[in-house]
């Protein structure tokens, strides 16, 4: 073993006390007088996948190249491990050839003039690492992404999902601690997306590496990580597991950001005994609400929205149009999209809706629908 | 039944066959300006009796080649000189296109714009600024470093070998390069140096590993454009080489015909040996860019620049230096000779006059050769827009049957040497009767620049056609307008920024020409170039500075209107 892999281990080991490899603590980046990230906090953990999703120009791609020095933080510190990369107050900035962590572009940046063994080889090169270890490393790497026998095909002559099999096998062949991926699936079809990304999951279980995982995609975000950072402006909005965060949005950003919702306007009437809450639409219709899901200021009285997931809205017949919770509407368009029909409803005396219908009954064009809003998953905001 | 009666109507029928006739046309005389100054320049090297007269065949011109000891010296000069220049300057080409491509070298945005007025920048003129700088005894350096102690003897003579290399770089020779390479490193995905940084690789090692074998057959490619261009170099050789007889093909050619009686067929054999020996460099120069092309493989492009640290600041002292000695030395010599007594001379005790100045305007020949290249200018870019605009799109746009052919003859001018041309059009304008009237007037050299620019001119606006896709015109079409009415609407308005810039381009050709011309201006018709070129020639510096003068500011002032053009409609890249 050579000085450069052992400064790598140094490193790995010193972290080993704690639990956290990447720590952001109050990092800003500017472009001119635009704060791409403002006074960011971040921790990914070990083993983790993080990913920090947001639209464009949030700031997660700067974030990102922050983290491997090739975009330098105006202020604040980024630590790696137990070791700070970047504190401009005290002049610390380590160079990213030095902070040996993987990366995945989202253009894969495949050298064209080296072969697929070659690109494999280019960080156990830079390391000064010895011939035979470096054929055993990029063909167990090779064969873990499935390129194996691949190793003298031109970078020039490899699909979209080959280049992106290669470009993780040279983000990981250096056995970095952390693999930073860039939006990695923006240029794949669809359906090889959906198959890159369950063997990117496989193969980080595999691996145990820790992924700071960049995209625009909540599917993909919610799908693959362990963690979600939704960012906006330059700062987290809300971090936590996927399933927590589509639950259980804190900001209106976050909500209209993952996944559907839909949002009616409402009047606070009271607030019950039990602790749930009593809403009028505009149109009169009452609806309970559960207390817990009464989010930001707890009023008992005033305007406020009222929303709900798509998918947690109950359909029955006209006739279950007297029970509580349940909204008479009519299908005003109806579209097949093949999983689903997809029909935009008029609630009666109020709004239009998107929601979607199973495929199973023979669903009509102004046919009368009893739509069922369950307390549970009806949930209560501020106007914005 | 009555739509398909609309569509075929007579009219339409019509416009086809006219536009299939205009086409095969303009094939016709593209190929017969191009191919057949080649053709008589065969003919006359095989004609053994006096030029003009019945011809005499016969194989004495191509011996008369071989048994010449100086023939042998000249192409030895040819391909030495050639071949230096273009090892330095491909070094110093890569090296200033990486850091204005690449690097936050500062002050890089400015740069570009002073290689551009470098690249512009008239030969003659720049030798003449530094003959006054340099040249031996006289030169005003030379003259400063007597001062010191340890020199007794000029220092730099750009009466030589390497005077001859230097002058050629301080003009095109450098910024010709970087011209070439800036877009091609700028369209390099940054994100595959990045990957190479992050991977361990130092700055310095990712440029050596990465940038440069990418590179490669791009900087091959500029490199062999550069050596056929250092190959068919002329004006600087003539007035450089002559004190000490550094003889190049070229020169070789030209005194040939300049001796009394002219050589014609010795300077036709010459002419043809010289063009062949240059088609295999270029024919070597497509079939590699085909070959070692990479295709871009990025989805998503990204151009960040990489950090140079301290380094910026002396890398950028010393291209600003040497942009300063490409651009602003020359010009400021060579004003500075206008005002001399004698050329270089400042011993004498009134060394400062306006008399080069007063007598250039007053005499007939300044404002004559200036009316000639404003005329030259103006006609050949006129002409050159439209010639080339149409080329170009019936090249690329249209499914006419000889496109290819008529790209193919866009191309041929590059193995042309300029002076083999002029001799080319000489012939032919001398030799076939029908011709003969046009002899003696602007439009011989009208031709002569038109195709000396031809394949520049059509491949760039070529690019500009290319980079517009169908959609635009066949929306055009789908709305009802003709062809001709959509090339108007749609087509000119969105390519007219790199038109004018042709244009532009060619005005400045046809000001700083010489080799293309040389044998054709004379008399009423001589430019300010060859006006130069004369006056040089028979010793007279002052008011050849004069003409220089007048020369540089034509040609500058049209390329930072083509800059200034350019630049306001995003025209990033020049195709070439």
């Amino acid at each position: 073993m050579d000085t450069a892999s052992a400064k790598g281990r140094a490193v790995s080991a010193a972290t080993g006390a704690e639990d956290v490899v990447l720590r952001f603590e109050k990092v800003s980046r500017l472009f001119g007088a635009f704060a791409a990230v403002q006074s960011l906090d971040l921790e990914l953990h070990r083993g983790e996948v993080l990913t920090l999703l947001g639209p464009s120009g949030c700031g997660k791609t700067t974030t990102l190249r922050m983290a491997i020095g090739l975009e330098r933080a105006d202020a604040g510190r980024i630590s790696y491990g137990a070791v700070t990369v970047d504190n401009p107050q005290s002049g610390v900035f380590i160079a990213p050839e030095q902070r040996q962590m993987g990366i995945v572009f989202q253009s894969y940046a495949i050298w064209p003039h080296m072969n697929v063994f070659e690109n494999v080889a280019f960080p156990l090169r830079t390391r000064k690492t010895g011939e035979r270890e470096i054929h055993e490393k990029v063909k167990a790497f090779l064969d873990i992404v499935g390129l194996a026998g691949f190793e003298n095909r031109s970078g020039m002559h490899l699909s979209g999902g080959q280049q992106q099999r290669v470009a993780v096998a040279r983000g990981l062949v250096g056995a970095p601690d952390v693999l930073l991926m860039d939006e990695p699936f923006s240029n794949l079809d669809a359906k090889l997306r959906d198959q890159m990304r369950v063997e990117l999951k496989e193969l980080q279980r595999r691996l145990g590496t820790s992924i700071l995982f960049v995209t625009h995609d909540q599917t993909e975000a919610l799908a693959l990580s362990d963690r979600i950072a939704v960012m906006k402006s330059g700062q987290v909005e809300q971090i936590g597991a996927p399933l927590d965060l589509y639950m259980n949005p804190q900001t209106s950003f976050v909500r209209d950001f993952l996944g559907q919702t839909l949002q009616m306007k409402a009047d606070i009437q009271c607030l019950n005994e039990d602790g749930s809450v009593q809403v009028v639409l505009a149109n009169g219709q009452i609806l309970l609400v559960s207390g817990q899901n009464h989010l930001i200021t707890k009023r008992s009285s005033g305007p406020c929205l009222v929303t709900i997931r798509p998918e947690e809205i109950g359909i029955g017949d006209k006739s279950s149009s007297q029970s509580p919770n349940h909204v008479s509407a009519r299908i005003r368009t109806l579209l097949f999209l093949g999983q689903h029909f997809e029909a935009l409803v008029d609630f009666e005396g109020g709004d239009s809706f998107l929601i979607h219908l199973p495929r199973l009954f023979g669903w009509q064009e102004g046919q009368a629908l009893s739509i069922h809003l369950p307390a549970e998953f009806l949930q209560i905001w501020d106007r914005d | 039944m009555m739509l398909q009666s609309t569509i075929q109507s007579p009219r339409h029928a019509n416009r086809i066959t006219a536009k299939v006739l205009l086409s095969f046309l303009l094939l016709g005389l593209v190929g017969f300006l191009v191919v057949y100054p080649l053709y008589s320049l065969v003919l006359t090297s095989f004609q053994i009796n006096e030029f003009g007269r019945d011809p005499l065949w016969g194989l004495a011109h191509w011996f008369k080649i071989f048994d010449q000891a100086r023939i042998g010296r000249a192409i030895n000069n040819t391909i030495t000189l050639s071949l230096t220049r273009q090892v330095i300057s491909i070094v110093l080409g890569v090296l200033i296109a990486w850091l204005i491509a690449r690097s936050n070298l500062p002050g890089r945005k400015w740069m570009e714009v002073g290689f551009w007025i470098a690249l512009f920048m008239p030969a003659l003129p720049v030798t003449l600024g530094w003959v006054f700088l340099i040249a031996g005894r006289s030169g005003l350096l030379n003259k400063a470093l007597y001062e010191l102690p340890f020199v007794d003897g000029p220092v730099f003579n750009a009466y030589s070998w390497w005077g001859i290399v230097w002058v050629h770089l301080m003009t095109s020779t450098i910024a010709v390069k970087i011209f070439l390479l800036v877009p091609a490193f700028r369209a390099l995905d940054s994100s595959l140096e990045e990957a190479a940084r992050a991977s361990g690789a130092t700055l310095l090692g990712t440029v050596r590993s990465i940038v440069m074998p990418i590179m490669m057959p791009t900087i091959l490619v500029v490199a062999l454009i550069g050596f056929v261009r250092a190959m068919q170099a002329f004006e600087v050789e003539l007035i450089l080489g002559a004190p000490r007889n550094i003889d190049v093909y070229s020169t070789i050619i030209f005194r040939s015909m300049t001796q009394e009686p002219p050589q014609h067929g010795l300077a036709s054999a010459l002419s043809i040996l010289f063009f062949i020996s240059i088609v295999p460099l270029v024919l070597l120069q497509q079939w590699y860019s085909r070959k070692h092309h990479y295709a871009s493989l990025s989805g998503k492009f990204q151009n960040r620049m990489q950090d140079l640290g301290i380094w910026r600041w002396p890398l950028s002292f010393m291209i600003w230096a040497l942009l300063l000695m490409m651009t602003i030395v020359p010009f400021a010599c060579l004003l500075l000779a206008t005002f001399m007594k004698l050329f270089g001379m400042f011993d004498m005790a009134q060394p400062w006059t306006t008399d080069h100045w007063v007598n250039a305007l007053s005499r007939g020949d300044l404002p004559r050769a200036l009316w000639n290249s404003l005329r030259l200018g103006l006609l050949s870019a006129f002409t050159g827009m439209i010639g080339f605009t149409t080329i170009a799109y019936i090249a690329t746009k249209t499914k006419f049957a000889g496109a290819r052919a008529l790209d193919f003859l866009t191309w041929m001018p590059t193995l042309i040497p300029g002076l083999v041309l002029s001799l080319g059009l000489l012939q032919m304008f001398t030799s076939v009767q029908m011709f003969r009237p046009i002899y003696g007037t602007i439009a011989v050299l009208i031709l002569a620049i038109l195709i000396s620019t031809m394949t520049i001119g059509t491949q760039m606006i070529r690019g500009s056609l290319l980079q517009l896709g169908h959609e635009l015109e066949e929306a055009g079409w789908a709305a009802g307008g003709s062809r001709y009415y959509t090339f108007r609407r749609v087509v000119l308005p969105l390519i007219a920024p790199s038109v004018a810039v042709i244009g532009l381009e060619i005005f400045a050709t046809a000001n700083s020409a010489v080799g293309m011309i040389a044998l054709l201006g004379t008399g009423s018709t001589q430019p300010l170039s060859i006006l130069q070129l004369v006056l040089l020639d028979s010793g007279k510096f002052e008011t050849a500075s004069v003409v220089g003068i007048v020369i540089m500011v034509l040609t500058v002032s049209s390329a930072l209107l083509a800059r200034t053009i350019s630049t306001r409609a995003g025209l990033g890249r020049h195709n070439v």
